[in-house]
């Protein structure tokens, strides 16, 4: 067992580093490359606390799909492309969880982003 | 090592340039300001018996990963400024890679801003509705390069399949998602979407841009002053320009200005048809979803180019980590 700091802190130190110390003293290129060094390492850390939740949200949602409790993203996808969703009501319901599993991915990827109803 | 001529471009290139206009040209100040994963642009000052004037090259670093050809792409836009697009005028093409290490054209220097938050800043900072005039230009814009013969397009520009429009785009998305390496239900369902509200096929097709957006124009006080990046450039729905210009991505937060964080899309619209463009807008809607699902899938290949090592990048790696962005997007406009 490690002694803190966690594997989240380690990885929040390490972008506060990047932001606050790496990126400021860089320019052009490397300065983009290390901004996105550091979101990359912010995604991650959200990923490892976020993560099973969104997870087990992703399959809660993926179960609804289809009803048939298939939590197989390949199945749920190929059933989608195949016509599943064409009926209108089935149209709202499906877009509905959709969205849902695009909100959880979000919360780790890009919180904040999903305030938006389309236009 | 520092000084040595046979390695500096400036001298090179102005080795070059010298022969090319038969009278000797002193190339200064040649410096980068920005080079994309796929270009390299720089901006210079080249002094002649008549003077200096400020030129921009673009550069291509190998012939092996330009989607057009550099003389394509100067023919495109020397056609669309023909046709009264704003686009920096080309004044020489460069086919042959030795001279700066990949094929590069040498056009005029349009002075403005192009760095999409400070194309922002300047319209929050200019009298009036700067967004809304630099919107309606582009509306105008669009419709002028929409409207040339699309016969006098090199023949690079129609797509090799030799599909019409609609039916490669449908394709492209198809093809995208059996790339994937983890399923997507969400663009499973946009595709199905796609496929079965798919308008026909365009009475008229035209030169489209595919890039036209806050990030490739340069923007002055005046609004617009060009349009960039002309190579994606290639036959295809008029629509489908219209539409990428409305993509979230580009509008930097400001989500109620829907073209680039500028102004509305019947701004842009309205200046199109009055231009002359033909307006639908299920077809435009259609448009959006495609192009919005497009580069989400787009976004996914970049990561997989990282992975098998075909071009090892963090940017790259992070790509496919922003396909939520793109999903999320593409479902709200199928509310």
């Amino acid at each position: 067992m490690h002694q803190p700091p966690t594997a989240v802190e380690l990885l929040r130190t390490v972008s506060s580093t990047l932001n606050d110390e790496i990126v400021p003293a860089l320019d052009g290129p490397a300065q983009h490359r290390a901004r996105v060094a550091a979101n990359i390492v912010e995604i991650v850390a959200r990923e490892i606390e976020l993560g099973p939740a969104v997870r087990a949200g992703e399959a809660a949602a993926l179960a609804a799909i289809l009803g048939d409790e298939s939590t197989d993203a390949a199945d749920v996808a190929a059933a989608l492309r195949a016509g599943a969703a064409d009926d209108p009501a089935e149209h709202v319901r499906i877009r509905d969880l959709l969205v849902a599993i695009a909100r959880g991915d979000l919360s780790i990827t890009k919180p904040g982003y999903d305030n938006w109803d389309g236009d | 090592m520092p000084g040595d001529d046979h390695d500096d471009p400036a001298r090179r290139l102005a080795v070059w340039l010298s022969t090319e206009q038969g009278r000797p040209v002193e190339v200064r100040d040649l410096a980068p300001v920005s080079a994309g994963a796929r270009r390299f642009n720089a901006l210079f000052t080249a002094v002649t018996d008549d003077g200096s004037a400020r030129f921009a090259v673009t550069m291509i670093p190998t012939a092996a990963i330009q989607l057009l050809s550099v003389a394509d792409e100067a023919a495109v836009r020397t056609l669309a400024e023909a046709a009264g697009v704003p686009v920096p005028h080309i004044e020489h093409v460069c086919a042959d890679e030795s001279v700066l290490g990949g094929p590069f054209f040498v056009s005029t220097a349009v002075d403005g801003e192009t760095v999409p938050r400070r194309v922002l800043r300047l319209v929050a900072a200019a009298d009036g509705d700067l967004g809304s005039t630099i919107v309606g230009q582009l509306g105008t814009a669009l419709a002028r390069l929409h409207a040339i013969d699309a016969a006098h397009a090199p023949a690079a520009l129609t797509p090799e399949s030799g599909n019409p429009p609609i039916a490669e785009a449908l394709a492209q998305v198809d093809l995208g998602l059996s790339e994937l390496l983890s399923p997507s239900p969400a663009f499973a369902f946009c595709a199905r979407w796609l496929e079965r509200t798919a308008p026909a096929e365009p009475d008229r097709r035209s030169i489209v841009h595919s890039d036209v957006r806050n990030g490739n124009i340069i923007i002055g006080q005046d609004g617009l002053r060009a349009i960039l990046d002309w190579e994606g450039s290639r036959i295809g729905d008029p629509a489908e320009d219209i539409a990428w210009t409305a993509q979230r991505m580009w509008r930097f937060r400001e989500d109620h200005l829907t073209v680039g964080g500028l102004g509305s899309l019947d701004t842009l619209t309205e200046a199109y048809s009055a231009a002359g463009g033909q307006v639908d807008h299920d077809r435009i809607r259609w448009w959006r979803v495609l192009t919005t699902v497009r580069w989400g899938l787009g976004m996914a290949g970049q990561s997989r180019s990282h992975l098998d090592g075909s071009f090892p990048s963090i940017v790259m790696a992070a790509s496919a980590r922003r396909m939520a962005e793109l999903e999320f997007d593409a479902l709200q406009l199928l509310r």
